[in-house]
């Protein structure tokens, strides 16, 4: 590969990948206990599951967690789905 | 040189040692280098988008992260992320879409991998290249940034921007030609 042009569609054929999603998947191995305990109260509280499900940013805050939006959103990727859905 | 600047195979070799310990400033690093690289293979390779594309690149690290201690070679950490990126998106794309639908979706797929390992191979070259080379090209090719936008970045005149961005790419070409 000796053609300027072709290095540089080759440099632009990988950009960055989003800040957000970064960040996330720099946080999330040591948000892993946190994330658990979430999942599992949220498996056996339909109250809190609830609630995560209308507004998970407040659902999550009004309980203490102070997570990132990107966080959130994985989080919410794995709550178990509704019953009969 | 900043952590993403790192050639991945140089900078992994001891990265992984102290992820393995659990050091968060070295996950962050591998996460760095490594995460242009697996979401070209999720979005360009495999042609997932939006909240599929954010789930699966989420899996690929979360697993990375996990299973770190069974990767035998550190060498071998950029084809096994490879390889952990594959799997997860066939097993997404799988629970989502049809036979039919996987099919034309994975056509012409090793074909865009393999360019996807050459570009990694020009992007670690380009990381041996001097600061200001490594941003112009940078900032031009990945950030999409104009002449001007380039030239107020880094305090250079916008007119002289076009032969730096050659002879940056000719310094490119060398680099990447000596670790060939």
């Amino acid at each position: 590969m000796t053609d300027e042009h072709e290095l540089g569609r080759m440099v632009r054929m990988l950009p960055d990948a989003p800040a957000a999603w970064v960040e996330a998947a720099q946080a999330l191995p040591f948000l892993k206990d946190e994330l658990d305990s979430i999942l599992a109260r949220a498996e056996g509280d339909a109250g809190f599951r609830q609630a995560l499900r209308t507004d998970p940013a407040t659902a999550l805050r009004s309980e203490g967690y102070d997570l990132s939006p990107s966080v959130v959103a994985h989080l919410m990727r794995k709550l178990p789905p509704e019953q009969g859905s | 040189m900043t952590s993403a600047q790192h050639p991945a195979g140089a900078a992994t070799m001891s990265v992984v040692d102290r992820c393995r310990r659990g050091d968060r400033d070295a996950w962050n690093e591998l996460v760095e280098t490594y995460s242009r690289y697996v979401y070209a293979i999720i979005g360009r390779g495999y042609r997932l988008a939006g909240p599929d594309a954010e789930d699966v690149f989420q899996d690929v690290f979360a697993r990375v992260f996990e299973r770190l201690e069974t990767l035998r070679d550190d060498e071998a950490l950029q084809g096994w992320i490879s390889q952990v990126t594959r799997n997860l998106c066939l097993d997404h794309i799988r629970r989502v879409r049809t036979h039919q639908e996987l099919s034309d979706d994975t056509a012409g797929l090793d074909e865009r991998l393999n360019e996807l390992d050459d570009a990694l191979a020009v992007r670690q070259a380009m990381s041996r290249l001097s600061h200001d080379c490594y941003e112009i090209l940078d900032r031009f090719f990945c950030r999409d940034e104009s002449y001007r936008s380039i030239g107020q970045h880094l305090g250079i005149p916008p007119g002289t921007i076009a032969s730096r961005i050659s002879r940056c790419l000719g310094r490119l070409r060398e680099e990447f030609g000596d670790a060939q």
